[in-house]
C-alpha cells in the first residue's frame, strides 16, 4: 500500500516510516502541507498519515483542502501531541477517518492502520450472522451467542452492536449513529443513544476483559475496541 | 461562560418566608373590616335618628308646603252640579238678625223641593228646641222634601266626664231628616284645613260626616245613610284622615243668596237636580277656615269647605295619607340604598345617586298624588339622604385621617435606609399629620434620589424593568451602552427590543437570550440568570437578571445588569492559548523522544532506553495532569445527563490492561437502575479513572478493587475500594491537595514510586467540587483505603 506521512518531526516520521515498512507498505514523507497537496494532484495514494501541529500550514488545512478536492474517500489518519477530546472532535468533524494521540504505541498505530486500510478496501455485504471473537450474531432470531450463551437483544440493540462491531475501532459520531439506526425517529436522542449503548454493554458484556470494550469518543460518539489491539486485525477480517 | 453551562431549570418565583422583616398585607383588610363597622354604625344611628325625628318631630312643615304647593298646581274644575245657598250679608239685611226662626228655613226646605233640588245638605245647627211650633214647621218640611242631610256637632269632651257627646238636631228634625252628619274640622298644625277625619267610636262605627251624608244621598247609598250611629255619649277617635283636592280658593262654586232662593227671586231652572248646600257665609258669623288654595289673608266659610269636600268625594278624588309605617318605609328605603351604594361603588357615582333619589323621592310623591290620590310625606326621606352624606364623609375621613397617621408613625419608627434627623412632631392634630405626610413624601424624594444616584455609581449598565420587561430606569452606564445600539431613549423599550441590539448575526436566534426572555415572561427566573454575548465591536457583555420584590415579597420587576467582560474574556483566551501551546511544546518533544527510542532504540543500551522512556512518559503525563487540573478548574464543561454507571465501566475498562498487567482483579459493581448526574463526563469519568488508578498504584498483585456506583435519595456515589496499604490518618486530609504524593511503598527505592506529580487527585476534588459534589475517603492502614465521590442525582 502508498502511504503519505506529513510531519515536521523527523523523529515522528522516521518511527511512522520504519513502522509501515516493517509491514510492508511503501511510505513516502513530507514536512510541509504544501509539498502534499501539490504532490496528492498527480500522484495516488491509499492512506494519508497527517501531524496537526505543523508551521506554516496546519494538519487541519490540509485535511480540509484534501477532503474539498477529488480525495474525499482518501482514508486519512491524524497524529497529534494534542491530548484534549475538543481536539479530537475537531480533527473528527474536519474529516480525519481516525485519530492516534502522540506518543505512539506502535502496536495500536499499526492495528489502527491495518484497520483503515481493510475496511477501504472492503465493501461489506449485508450479512445474517457474523462472528466476532466470542460473539456470533443471528440477525433473524436478534439473537447473539457469548461464549455459547443466547443473548437476545432488541432490533435497535442488535443494529447497534452490528454496526458497532462492523466499525471496529472506527469512531462513530452519534449522529451518524442515530441516523443509520433510528432514522428521522423524533424518539431518536442523545439520551436513547448513550441508554443503548450502555445496554448491549451490559447484556453482552463488552468488557475489557472479555475482548472488547466500549469507548466513548468525548462530545463525538462511541468507538468499538478490541481490548488486544493485536486482535484487532482478526475482527476485521471477520467483518468482512 | 466561566461558569459550568448547566441547562437552567426555571423556577417559579418563590415568595419570601414571612419573616419579622416582611410586613403581612393585612393592613388593607383591617382597613375594610373597620370601614364594615363604620359602616354599619352609620346605617343604624341615621335609621335610629330618622325612626326617633318621625316620632318626636316629623318635618310636617315641609311637607305641607310641597304639599299645598302641588295642590295649587293643577286645582280640579269644581262641579256645577254643586251649589251653594248662602246665608250672606243681603239676606240677614233681608231677612233680619240672626237666628231666624226656624219656619224660615222651613219654607226654604220647601221652595228647594219645589224647585227640585237633588239633595240638601243643612250645615245650619238647630240643637236646642226653640219654638215648638217653628221646629215642628221645619221638620214638616223636611219631611216633605225628603233628601235633606241635616248637620249635628260633636261637643269633646262631652259633660259629667263622658268623653264626648254627640249632640243632633232638635228632635222632631232629627226623626224627619234624611240623614244626620257631624260638621266637625280640624285643621292642621299650621291652621290650615286639609282634610276631614274620619270619626268613628272606636268600636268601628262610623260619625257621618255632612257632606259624607249629602254624597251617600246623591248615590242613592242607603246602607250608608241608614247605618247604625254610634252611641251618643261614646268616645271620638279620628284614626284616619281623608285629604281633600281643593278646587279653588273661596267663591269656587256657585253661590245663591238665602233670601233670593226663599223669596221666590230664584228661576226653578237654576235649582233642578242641584246638591244644595245651605250654610253660613256672613261676615263675622259661622267658622272660616284657612286652605291650601286660599291666600294669606281670604279664608274659606264652612259650607264652602263642605263643597269640596262634597265634589271630592262624588268625583272619587280624596287623597289618602299613606299610613305611618309605609311612610317611615319610604323615609328609610333611600338611606339603606343610598349606604349601600356608599359601600360599593365609588364617589363620582355616589353624588349621582343621591341627586337622583332626591329627585325620585319627589317624583315618587308627585306620582303618588297624581296617578294614585296617595299622599307620601317627602321630606324625612330628604332630610335622611342629606344627614347620610356628611356623616358617611365624617367617618371616612376620620378612618383614613387615622389610618394614614398610623402608617406614617410606623414608617417613621421603621429603620430608614438613610440615615436622618426626626424633629419630633408636634402641634394640633392636623398639623402632624401634615408634618407627618411631608416627611414620608421627602423621604420618598430622597430615596428616589438615592437609587438613581447608586444606579449611576455602579460601574456596569444596569437597567430596571417592570414585569413585562418594559425599562423603568436606566443608570448612566446603561444609556451609554445602549446609545450605540438602541435609537432613542430607553425609558419604556421593551427588554427583548435592548437584546436584539445584541444579535451580531440575525440568523442565529440567541438561544440564552430567548431563554431569558421566556423565563421573564413567564415570571420565572432562571437558577443561574446569567447569559454571555458579543458585540460586534468585541465587547463581551455578561448579563444578569434578578427580579425585585415589594415588602410582601411580590414580584414587581426585574434588574438586568450588563457586565463588560471583555478584558477577563481576553485574558481567559490567552490563558488558554498559553496552555494549548503548553501541552503541544511540552508533550511534542517528549513523544519524539519515545518515537526515537521506538525507532533507533536498539542503538543504546536497553537499560538506558527504558530508563529514558520511563522519564519522558513521566514528564508527559506531569504535562497532562497539570492541563487536566488547569481545566478543570477554568475550563468550559461538556454537560450532559449521563449513567454514572457507564462512566465507571468505562474507567474500569480504560485501566484494565494496567490492572491485568498486575493480576489485580477489578469487580464492577453497579445498579440496574441508572444513575442519572449532569455534568463533564469527560471530565468526571478521568476522575474515577484517576482514583481506580491510584487504586491499582498503590495495591499489591493479586489483589482485589471493588469498583461500586450507588445511589442514595438525592445523590449518586461511586466508591473505589482496594486492598492496598492503606494511608496514615495523618495524611488523608492532605490527600486532595496539590502536590502531594503519597510515602513510597516501605523499602522500595524513591524512585520506584509511582509517577505523577500528585496532581491527580487534586483533579478529582477540583471537579467533583464544581459539579456540586464531593470527595470521600476512608482507610485502614494495612487493610485498604475507600475513595468516593458524590454527586447529586438528576432526577426524571
Amino acid at each position: 500500500m502508498r502511504c503519505a506521512v506529513l510531519d515536521d518531526d523527523k523523529a515522528q516520521t522516521e518511527l511512522v516510516g520504519k513502522l509501515l515498512a516493517d509491514a510492508g507498505h511503501h511510505c513516502e514523507v513530507f514536512h510541509q502541507g504544501r509539498t502534499l497537496i501539490n504532490r496528492l494532484r498527480q500522484d495516488t495514494f491509499d492512506l494519508l498519515i497527517i501531524d496537526w501541529n505543523m508551521p506554516s500550514m496546519s494538519g487541519i488545512e490540509v485535511l480540509e483542502t484534501v477532503r474539498q478536492g477529488q480525495h474525499a474517500n482518501l482514508p486519512i489518519l491524524m497524529i497529534t501531541s494534542r491530548a484534549d477530546d475538543e481536539d479530537v472532535v475537531t480533527g473528527l468533524a474536519a474529516g480525519a477517518d481516525d485519530y492516534i494521540v502522540k506518543p505512539l504505541n506502535s502496536v495500536i498505530f499499526m492495528a489502527r492502520v491495518d484497520a483503515m486500510l481493510r475496511r477501504a478496501q472492503l465493501n461489506r455485504p449485508q450479512k445474517s450472522a457474523a462472528t466476532w471473537g466470542a460473539y456470533s450474531f443471528d440477525v433473524p432470531t436478534e439473537t447473539v451467542t457469548v461464549h455459547g450463551e443466547a443473548v437476545k437483544l432488541t432490533a435497535k440493540e442488535l443494529a447497534l452492536a452490528m454496526m458497532l462491531f462492523e466499525n471496529m475501532s472506527r469512531p462513530l459520531s452519534r449522529s451518524y449513529l442515530l441516523e443509520s439506526i433510528w432514522g428521522q425517529s423524533p424518539e431518536a436522542e442523545t439520551r436513547t443513544l448513550d441508554a443503548h449503548v450502555s445496554r448491549i454493554r451490559s447484556k453482552l458484556n463488552l468488557r475489557a476483559e472479555n475482548g472488547f470494550r466500549v469507548l466513548p469518543v468525548y462530545s463525538y460518539g462511541y468507538r468499538l475496541e478490541p481490548t488486544n489491539v493485536m486482535g484487532v486485525a482478526e475482527a476485521i477480517e471477520d467483518a468482512a | 461562560m466561566n461558569k459550568p453551562d448547566h441547562p437552567v431549570p426555571a423556577q417559579p418565583l418563590e415568595q419570601p418566608t414571612p419573616g419579622s422583616a416582611v410586613r403581612e398585607p393585612v393592613e388593607f383588610s383591617f382597613q375594610s373590616r373597620r370601614m364594615l363597622v363604620e359602616w354599619w354604625a352609620v346605617l343604624i344611628a341615621a335609621t335610629v335618628a330618622i325612626l326617633a325625628i318621625s316620632f318626636l318631630s316629623p318635618p310636617v312643615r315641609a311637607d305641607n308646603l310641597f304639599y299645598d304647593f302641588v295642590l295649587r298646581l293643577n286645582p280640579p274644575r269644581p262641579s256645577q252640579r254643586i251649589l251653594i245657598v248662602a246665608i250672606d250679608n243681603p239676606s240677614l239685611a233681608e231677612l233680619g238678625r240672626w237666628p231666624w226662626k226656624r219656619d224660615v228655613h222651613a219654607r226654604l226646605m220647601d221652595e228647594l223641593r219645589e224647585a227640585g233640588a237633588a239633595a240638601v245638605g243643612f250645615d245650619v245647627l238647630v240643637p236646642e228646641a226653640a219654638d215648638p211650633a217653628a221646629d215642628q214647621a221645619l221638620a214638616e218640611a223636611i219631611r216633605r222634601n225628603g233628601r235633606v242631610i241635616v248637620a249635628s256637632y260633636i261637643e269633646v269632651p262631652g259633660p259629667n266626664g263622658a268623653p264626648a257627646l254627640r249632640v243632633p238636631p232638635v228632635l222632631p228634625v232629627a226623626k224627619a231628616a234624611r240623614g244626620i252628619g257631624h260638621v266637625t274640622t280640624r285643621p292642621d298644625r299650621d291652621g290650615v284645613v286639609r282634610g276631614i277625619d274620619m270619626l268613628t267610636d272606636g268600636q268601628g262605627v262610623r260619625d257621618l260626616h255632612l257632606s259624607e251624608g249629602v254624597a251617600a244621598l246623591v248615590q242613592g247609598d242607603t246602607a250608608r245613610l241608614d247605618a247604625p250611629k254610634p252611641a251618643p255619649e261614646a268616645p271620638v277617635y279620628a284614626p284616619s284622615r281623608n285629604l281633600i283636592p281643593f278646587a279653588g280658593p273661596s267663591g269656587s262654586y256657585a253661590q245663591l243668596s238665602y233670601a233670593d232662593v226663599l223669596n221666590g227671586r230664584v228661576p226653578d231652572d237654576l235649582l233642578r237636580d242641584r246638591i244644595v248646600l245651605v250654610g253660613m257665609t256672613a261676615a263675622g258669623m259661622g267658622d272660616r277656615f284657612s286652605t291650601p288654595m286660599s291666600g294669606t289673608l281670604e279664608t274659606m266659610a264652612g259650607v264652602e269647605l263642605h263643597a269640596n269636600y262634597v265634589d271630592s268625594l262624588l268625583a272619587d278624588r280624596m287623597i289618602h295619607p299613606v299610613p305611618p309605617w309605609a311612610w317611615l318605609l319610604y323615609s328609610l328605603t333611600p338611606v339603606w340604598m343610598l349606604m349601600m351604594s356608599l359601600l360599593f361603588l365609588g364617589p363620582r357615582i355616589n353624588l349621582w345617586l343621591g341627586v337622583g333619589l332626591g329627585i325620585g323621592i319627589f317624583l315618587v310623591t308627585l306620582l303618588g298624588l297624581a296617578l294614585f290620590r296617595v299622599w307620601l310625606p317627602p321630606a324625612m326621606a330628604m332630610i335622611a339622604i342629606g344627614l347620610i352624606y356628611p356623616l358617611w364623609g365624617w367617618r371616612r375621613l376620620d378612618l383614613a385621617s387615622r389610618y394614614m397617621v398610623a402608617e406614617l408613625r410606623e414608617l417613621r419608627a421603621e429603620q430608614d435606609v438613610l440615615p436622618r434627623v426626626r424633629e419630633p412632631v408636634q402641634g394640633d392634630p392636623v398639623e402632624k399629620q401634615i408634618m407627618l405626610m411631608h416627611e414620608a413624601i421627602r423621604d420618598v424624594r430622597d430615596l428616589r434620589q438615592f437609587i438613581a444616584q447608586s444606579l449611576d455609581s455602579l460601574p456596569d449598565a444596569a437597567v430596571v424593568t417592570d414585569l413585562d420587561g418594559k425599562v423603568l430606569i436606566a443608570n448612566d452606564a446603561a444609556d451609554e451602552l445602549f446609545s450605540r445600539l438602541v435609537p432613542g431613549t430607553l425609558l419604556g423599550q421593551p427588554l427583548a427590543e435592548l437584546f436584539r441590539g445584541f444579535d451580531t448575526d440575525p440568523r442565529l436566534p440567541d438561544r440564552r437570550a430567548v431563554e431569558l426572555l421566556a423565563a421573564m415572561r413567564a415570571r420565572a427566573i432562571p437558577e443561574d440568570g446569567g447569559y454571555e454575548t458579543r458585540l460586534a465591536d468585541g465587547t463581551s457583555l455578561e448579563i444578569r437578571l434578578a427580579f425585585f420584590t415589594d415588602a410582601q415579597g411580590r414580584p414587581l420587576g426585574w434588574i438586568v445588569r450588563f457586565a463588560d467582560i471583555t478584558e477577563l474574556r481576553a485574558s481567559e483566551r490567552q490563558r488558554e492559548d498559553a496552555l494549548r501551546l503548553l501541552t503541544h511544546d511540552m508533550r511534542a518533544p517528549q513523544a519524539s523522544i519515545l518515537a526515537v527510542l521506538e525507532s533507533e532504540g536498539a542503538k543504546v543500551p536497553p537499560e538506558l532506553a527504558r530508563r529514558l522512556e520511563r522519564y519522558a512518559h513521566q514528564t508527559l503525563s506531569l504535562a497532562d495532569d497539570f492541563v487536566h487540573l488547569a481545566r478543570a478548574e477554568s475550563g468550559r464543561f461538556v454537560v450532559e445527563t449521563f449513567n454514572l454507571s457507564d462512566a465507571l465501566l468505562d474507567a474500569v475498562d480504560d485501566l484494565w490492561p494496567l490492572a491485568d498487567a498486575k493480576r489485580i482483579r477489578i469487580v464492577s459493581d453497579v445498579p440496574d437502575d441508572e444513575a442519572m448526574v449532569t455534568g463533564d463526563r469527560a471530565l468526571l469519568t478521568r476522575a474515577i479513572t484517576n482514583l481506580i488508578g491510584n487504586a491499582i498504584k498503590y495495591s499489591d498483585e493479586r489483589t482485589r478493587i471493588q469498583a461500586r456506583v450507588r445511589t442514595t435519595a438525592t445523590t449518586a456515589i461511586c466508591e473505589i475500594e482496594d486492598q492496598g496499604r492503606g494511608i496514615a490518618p495523618d495524611d488523608l486530609g492532605k490527600l486532595f491537595e496539590p502536590f502531594q504524593r503519597l510515602a513510597p511503598p516501605e523499602g522500595a527505592p524513591a524512585a520506584s514510586a509511582a509517577p505523577g506529580a500528585g496532581l491527580g487527585l487534586a483533579f478529582v476534588r477540583t471537579v467533583v467540587e464544581r459539579h456540586r459534589g464531593r470527595v470521600m475517603v476512608s482507610s485502614v492502614e494495612g487493610q485498604g483505603s475507600t475513595f468516593g465521590i458524590e454527586l447529586p442525582l438528576e432526577r426524571g
